[in-house]
């Protein structure tokens, strides 16, 4: 188990189309559903599909390791990114009694 | 004497400059600059700076100076020009003498094209006496509204705007050519306008303004087509290079004019005699002819000195002072000096006729004004073009003293102008008096007067004129003229008497208030008077002075006017004392008939003439209802086209269209792209995907554009498109593997996937191949693009 991790990616299409197929389920999710909990994770998983492209494209050119280092920055924005979210979610449940995306829309033209 | 000490054969003569720039100045100091300069001083000197004495001394100031420095220019340097210019062609024997002037080239004006023109001033003979006459007698009439004006709280935008005419007049009569002069034409009538409607708040006074102005209008509409026909003609608009280009002007096929040239009589009309008809319609307005003299009667409504220098001595006199100008370009068009000529005649009768049965003494100067222009038009349409300027300048002294007078007596009879009211005033204003008598026996033509010199030369020129288009005309015009002259004598002398003899028929409170003008106005009317009994003398006719008194007006005007003529046997002919007779015999008559029937107040007689003819009476009193005419097929119905247009452009195209069109356009766009904010994140987001998904297409799908370049010797170059990302092309020159399928087809390919997007091909004869190209991107985007390529064909030059 951990060496199939450890060998993952084994080709560049490989790697790319999984996170293609991520990214794709995620903004999905983000369009389609409505709880915005779940959007927020929706967000999350389309970051990560972009993560694991850059560390697919950093493992077959390994010049520099720009793919990682990259990696890890937005492991941390998406951290603070959660944070805000969160408290937002929070406050939006406080105003509306739920967090139903289509509720907020006060904002409409 | 050097041509150079006087300014001869120069373009720098630069006191014409100040002749113009003074009035200019005294309206910018009397205007604003003074007042902006009491500002900046503080209360009490803005109160000097625009107190009475300050601005009547600048203003009376602005245009003596400018009298002075042109008396100096024509007696100090166009005196002596003329007669080195005299002198010169007597040396060479040139025959006629030409003409002596003084030119100042002030700025290249308009450079465009073929048009060349200067903003140059001009001064020779013609100009010279225009000029005198104009800023003399404006010199005098400023001097004499200071008493006119001195009850008038408005008296610094009186002053002003005279200073402002004056200057636009000094244009007008400088202007070297007729762009020139129409700057000065347009400025007088700006002038006529602001000071017609100078007590603008009495409704009637500023509609009279309005009337004159685009009465104007029209006449000037004329002027411009028949400048524009000039200069499109003969290449030039400056007076020198009309005269010069004459022969084009002749040569110029005729114009098929809509109507008039189907009548067999006129047939298509030559340009020459269309100009001249067009420019005299410019004149008929600002001179105030049929059928656009009805604003000078109306124009009785300014200040009285107003009315004496603009309505009678100076800007009513521009047109004929332009056809004068023009004189070579008229006198090739004899019918269209005939028309001038009959024009003037009609006008000359109508307007006396209508002077009859007036009440109003500005009116009856008014309508003696009108009928004045018309014998200075009958002068210039028979080609007695110095008659005409000479009778002009004799007007200008006898009428602005009328004006003046009746000013007076306007002013000492408490703003009273009707004469049934007057009479007896002769006791009451002497100093008014005895002017006025003076000047109604000149404009009547007693002998020895101006008026009697001038009146009689251009009566005698119409009956002699042996250039007339119609052979019935120069009899018909001189009928009417001394019919003309028989009647202004009779109104005239109606005018006098009744103002002046009698007994007062005003109120009997009033009487006792009636008093003489002061020092400030008799003087100048002294001074108008006395030009009016003896300034006839430096005109004296031939048949009169002989060699006893020569006649210097005609001797100085002579080069720059190009007389016609009398008839060959009308030389020397005793018919000229019999008409001059006539012409004594009917005024003294005329006279003795009025002082009969007025000179103790209107006798009953008149009474029992008016009531017998009362419906006459009635349409002469009425101004013969030219003014309701002129309403009903003029004034209504562009009525009625301004309501359509009204209705149509301005309520439904521009209100509703345009207006209401655009915000309703803005609203229903805003609304659209309101709805598409609908405030749901995730509506947002999907657009934004789909935007997205777009864009990368864009970006990614390859570009197929190629530009096919023949060398020349069959061979082509083909640069096929290149982007940031590196393609691949694969080429097929002679596009076999269109037909093929899909195993062989790479095969056929000349060229396979190479990355350099520049490739030759040698084709091996001329003709038309169609190659194929295959362009592919990283990502494995494919496109197909056949291209059709022409082989041997010349190359394209490339500039």
């Amino acid at each position: 188990m951990m060496e199939a991790l450890m060998e993952f990616p084994k080709s560049l299409s490989g790697g790319l189309t999984l996170s293609v197929t991520i990214f794709v389920i995620g903004m999905m999710g983000f369009l389609l559903r409505r709880n915005m909990l779940v959007s927020l994770m929706c967000v999350e998983l389309m970051m990560n599909a972009a993560n694991l492209a850059l560390i697919t494209y950093n493992r077959f050119n390994p010049a520099t390791d720009a793919g990682q280092v990259m990696v890890i920055f937005t492991i941390i924005i998406a951290a603070a990114e959660a944070a805000v979210g969160l408290a937002i979610v929070i406050n939006l449940f406080k105003f509306h009694g739920e967090v139903r995306t289509d509720r907020a829309s006060e904002m409409k033209g | 004497m050097n041509p150079e000490d006087v300014g001869l054969y120069a373009d720098a003569y630069w006191l014409l400059v100040l002749i113009v720039a003074l009035p200019l100045a005294g309206t910018i100091l009397n205007g604003f600059l003074l007042d902006w300069l009491g500002i900046a001083m503080g209360k009490k000197a803005r109160e000097v700076l625009t107190s009475r004495p300050v601005v009547y001394g600048v203003a009376i100031a602005a245009v003596g100076a400018a009298f002075a420095i042109a008396a100096y220019a024509v007696f100090g340097s166009l005196l002596p020009s003329v007669a080195l210019v005299e002198q010169d062609a007597a040396a060479h024997a040139h025959g006629q003498t030409p003409a002596a002037s003084l030119t100042m080239m002030m700025w290249k004006w308009i450079r465009v094209g073929g048009v060349d023109l200067d903003a140059k001033l001009l001064l020779d003979p013609l100009s010279a006496v225009m000029i005198l006459v104009v800023t003399g007698v404006s010199s005098i009439i400023h001097i004499y509204s200071t008493g006119y004006m001195a009850h008038d709280p408005s008296y610094r935008r009186f002053f002003t705007f005279m200073n402002l005419f004056v200057f636009f007049m000094n244009i007008l009569v400088l202007g070297d050519n007729m762009a020139v002069m129409f700057v000065g034409w347009e400025g007088v009538g700006l002038c006529s306008y602001l000071l017609i409607g100078f007590w603008y708040e009495d409704r009637a006074k500023a509609l009279a303004g309005k009337k004159a102005f685009i009465t104007n209008r029209v006449g000037d509409f004329g002027f411009i087509l028949g400048m524009f026909l000039i200069g499109t003609t003969t290449g030039h608009l400056d007076f020198a290079g009309i005269r010069e280009n004459l022969p084009m002007l002749k040569a110029a096929p005729g114009i098929v004019v809509p109507f008039v040239s189907s009548i067999e009589f006129f047939g298509p009309v030559s340009l020459v005699t269309l100009a001249c008809l067009l420019l005299f319609l410019g004149a008929t307005g600002k001179s105030a002819q049929i059928p656009l003299y009805v604003w000078l009667p109306d124009a009785m409504a300014g200040p009285t000195p107003v009315s004496a220098l603009i309505h009678a001595a100076t800007m009513v006199t521009a047109g004929v002072y332009m056809v004068a100008r023009l004189n070579f370009v008229f006198n090739m068009s004899p019918p269209a000096m005939t028309f001038v000529a009959v024009v003037g005649a009609i006008t000359a009768i109508t307007a006396a006729l209508i002077g009859f049965a007036q009440n109003d003494i500005k009116k009856v100067l008014a309508y003696s004004t009108v009928s004045q222009l018309g014998y200075m038009f009958v002068a210039v349409g028979t080609g007695a073009y110095i008659a005409a300027i000479f009778h002009l300048m004799t007007h200008a002294f006898f009428k602005a003293c009328l004006f003046l007078g009746s000013g007076s007596v306007i002013h000492g009879m408490h703003e009273r102008q009707d004469i049934r009211e007057m009479g007896e005033l002769r006791k009451m204003m002497p100093h008014t008096h005895w002017t006025f008598a003076v000047s109604v026996a000149a404009i009547s033509g007693l002998p020895g007067l101006s008026g009697f010199f001038s009146k009689d030369e251009i009566l005698w020129r119409a009956f002699a004129n042996g250039n007339s288009y119609l052979p019935w005309a120069p009899g018909f015009v001189y009928m009417i003229g001394i019919i003309t002259a028989t009647m202004t004598a009779f109104y005239m002398g109606r005018l006098y008497f009744l103002t002046f003899w009698g007994k007062f028929r005003g109120p009997a409170e009033l009487k006792a208030k009636v008093h003489e003008s002061p020092l400030s106005m008799t003087v100048p009317l002294m001074v108008l008077a006395g030009l009016a009994a003896v300034g006839g003398y430096i005109g004296v006719p031939a048949a009169l002075g002989g060699t006893a008194i020569p006649n210097v007006f005609e001797h100085w005007l002579h080069p720059v006017l190009m007389e016609i003529p009398v008839r060959e046997a009308l030389h020397h002919s005793p018919i000229e004392y019999g008409l001059m007779g006539l012409s004594v015999l009917v005024a003294c008559a005329s006279l003795g008939l009025s002082y009969y029937l007025y000179g103790q107040g209107p006798s009953p007689l008149v009474g029992r003439f008016t009531t017998a003819i009362h419906p006459i009476y009635r349409w002469v009193h009425g101004k013969l209802w030219v003014d309701e005419l002129y309403g009903l097929i003029i004034y209504r119905p562009l009525g009625w086209v301004a309501a359509l247009c009204h209705r149509v452009f301005d309520r439904f195209m521009i209100d509703k269209l345009m207006v209401e069109g655009s915000a309703w356009l803005a609203y229903s766009g805003g609304w659209i792209a309101s709805r598409m904010h609908s405030g749901k994140v995730q509506r947002y987001a999907g657009v934004m995907a789909v935007g997205i998904v777009l864009i990368l297409y864009f970006i990614a799908a390859p570009r197929t554009e190629v530009d096919v370049q023949d060398q020349g010797n069959n061979t082509v170059r083909f640069v096929a498109p290149y982007a940031s990302a590196p393609y691949t092309y694969a080429w097929d020159f002679d596009g076999d593997s269109l037909d093929a399928d899909d195993e062989e087809r790479w095969a056929l390919y000349e060229q396979a996937w190479t990355s350099t997007p520049v490739v030759l091909h040698r084709y091996p004869a001329p003709g038309v191949y169609r190659a194929v190209l295959r362009v592919r991107t990283p990502w494995h985007f494919e496109r197909k693009r056949v291209i059709e390529v022409r082989v041997g064909e010349p190359v394209q030059e490339v500039e």
